[in-house]
């Protein structure tokens, strides 16, 4: 599907299956791309190279995955320093396979309460991506990412991760908009995507319920208006979920091949459409 | 319409103060917590005729020792004779309606497997309902969304769960803040519950004050006046974050207060009209 922004879905949404089997169901659904999980230490970059040769898929992102041990804005610096050298590893991962972005998230996801002090877990959180985003090169943006407050407390909303960012104060630091945590978050979903335009270096797409885009009652066409009126050039990423509260645990639930094909169809097929539409207007 | 707010947002604030305040703003109930051990019920009820104001119902509390799915028959046994003191609470200020999730609060997964546990809550909220009818109290079943509990999500599962108690007493709820993340479309799911809907909570998609948020809630209203519903409209905000009761105490609280207590009956007043 190209002409326009490349749409990718996130690799973790499905499960343990091998890259390769992901990687052809999404390209049999039309994706340009795909978001690779950010797990540096599990990846073989020979096969990775294989699939996308094969399938002709670019990885658009690297998503983050962020385990209690991998919490950058956590006062104990050993575990600090683990989240640190996992997102450095990450941008390496993204320079090897040419990933323009890395999420990051900066807690643990589920972590909903500070260990100490917010403010000063907001700082450890800056200097962190400062010293992160120092090893990138300019070549790989970190994208702050604003999770709804079931599965973290210091970032919930563009405005606060575009504070993080002020505060870290580095290039190369960059936002993300997540249209279900915005759902639940954003007083107005498409008025912070205009408002952080500038900023916003990556999109992750479900709709309100989680599901495939299309199947709750986000106004994607409105979403999609605000981003080709501010110039957005990234990627648009498909992360639909069963509904259960814990992420990680709901991509490792058992889902068959069917349900996982009728949903990355499903998804892309509402993007097309609204595409379709308009250009047909214009 | 009538109105009414849930006083579990004022925190250890003294309920008379937060019963004078919904007098003063206006209402026509106050939604108590469900803690008859720490309520009074004859002053309550004294100071709410002081007041001139109702009642409106009774917010359960469902946490570990109260869990209707709890594969601990002690636990379950347990859920049931709180709720039993909240319908013996609830019939002593006049309240209408008690809500019930059958399962803890952050509870996300089940113990045992979820037809049975299913099973448990059917059969304990059945005898619950049971003796709400008996005092002529109505209990409503919340679903509450699937970041605070696994078993009850949406308002379809919570009126599949009421058809199974069969029981008059026993009714759905719905909450637009729970909705704005469950439902495909929360008029759909009021239009669903129809005349099983026995209660209502509104807050905005962020769980701030209606308007403060983007939940239209003009079609949720129409729906509610297209089933005619009956009970009361009750206010259930609470502050953004994952363990809400963390922060009733805080800083962020204050706007809870007179602020969203004012405003919150103003928007929808004004929506209704």
């Amino acid at each position: 599907m190209s002409a326009g922004r490349p749409v990718s879905a996130t690799q973790w949404i499905f499960g343990r299956e091998p890259l390769r089997e992901t990687a052809e169901r999404l390209r049999a659904a039309g994706y340009d791309g795909i978001e690779l999980s950010g797990e540096p230490d599990a990846l073989d970059l020979a096969e990775v190279r294989s699939v996308l040769d094969a399938t002709g898929l670019a990885v658009t992102s690297i998503c983050g995955l962020y385990t209690p041990e991998r919490d950058i804005s956590h006062p104990d610096a050993g575990i600090r320093a683990g989240g640190v050298d996992y997102v450095k590893r990450c941008v390496e991962l993204a320079q090897e396979v040419g990933a323009k972005v890395l999420i990051v998230v900066p807690t643990a996801v589920g972590r909903v309460a500070p260990v100490g002090a917010r403010e000063q877990e907001l700082e450890l959180a800056a200097a962190s991506l400062a010293e992160a985003a120092a090893g990138s090169g300019g070549e790989v943006a970190i994208a702050i990412e604003a999770l709804n407050r079931f599965e973290t407390y210091l970032v919930n909303t563009l405005e606060q991760a575009s504070e993080l960012r002020a505060l870290a104060g580095s290039p190369g630091i960059e936002l993300m908009a997540d249209l279900f945590h915005m759902n639940i978050e954003e007083a107005d979903v498409v008025g912070a995507v205009r408002a952080h335009s500038g900023t916003i270096a990556h999109v992750h797409l479900a709709d309100s319920n989680r599901r495939p885009p299309g199947q709750g009652h986000t106004d994607f066409r409105a979403v999609f208006a605000a981003l080709a009126d501010t110039g957005y050039g990234g990627a648009l990423t498909m992360e639909f979920l069963p509904a259960t509260a814990n992420p990680y645990v709901a991509a490792s639930l058992d889902v068959s091949e069917d349900v996982k094909s009728a949903a990355a169809h499903a998804a892309i097929d509402h993007v097309r459409r609204i595409r379709e539409e308009s250009s047909a207007v214009r | 319409m009538r109105f009414a707010y849930n006083t579990l947002v004022y925190g250890d604030e003294p309920i008379e103060q937060g019963i004078e305040r919904l007098a003063r703003f206006g209402y026509d109930g106050v939604e108590l917590v469900g803690a008859p051990d720490r309520l009074d019920a004859g002053s309550v009820a004294e100071t709410l005729a002081r007041h001139g104001i109702a009642a409106s119902s009774i917010c359960g509390l469902y946490g570990p020792e109260t869990d209707f799915a709890s594969s601990d028959a002690a636990v379950r046994a347990n859920a049931l004779a709180y709720v039993r003191s909240c319908v013996d609470f609830a019939e002593r200020v006049g309240a209408e309606a008690i809500s019930l999730t059958p399962t803890a609060c952050m509870k996300i997964r089940p113990e045992a497997d979820v037809a049975t546990e299913l099973g448990w809550a059917v059969e304990g909220v059945r005898a619950a309902g049971e003796y709400a009818g008996e005092h002529g109290v109505r209990i409503a079943v919340e679903p509450w969304n699937r970041y605070e509990n696994y078993l009850i999500n949406t308002v379809a599962q919570s009126l599949a769960f009421v058809e199974r108690v069969g029981l008059d007493s026993v009714g759905c709820m719905a909450d637009t803040f729970h909705m704005a993340i469950e439902e495909v479309s929360s008029a759909d799911a009021i239009r669903l519950a129809g005349e099983k809907l026995y209660h209502v909570h509104f807050a905005d998609s962020n769980r701030a004050a209606p308007g403060r948020g983007h939940t239209d809630f003009a079609p949720i209203v129409a729906a509610l006046e297209e089933i005619g519903y009956g009970g009361y409209i009750s206010f259930e905000l609470l502050p953004a974050a994952g363990d809400p009761f963390l922060k009733l105490g805080g800083d962020e609280a204050a706007a809870f207060f007179d602020p969203y207590t004012e405003e919150s009956i103003r928007y929808v007043k004004q929506l209704a009209a």
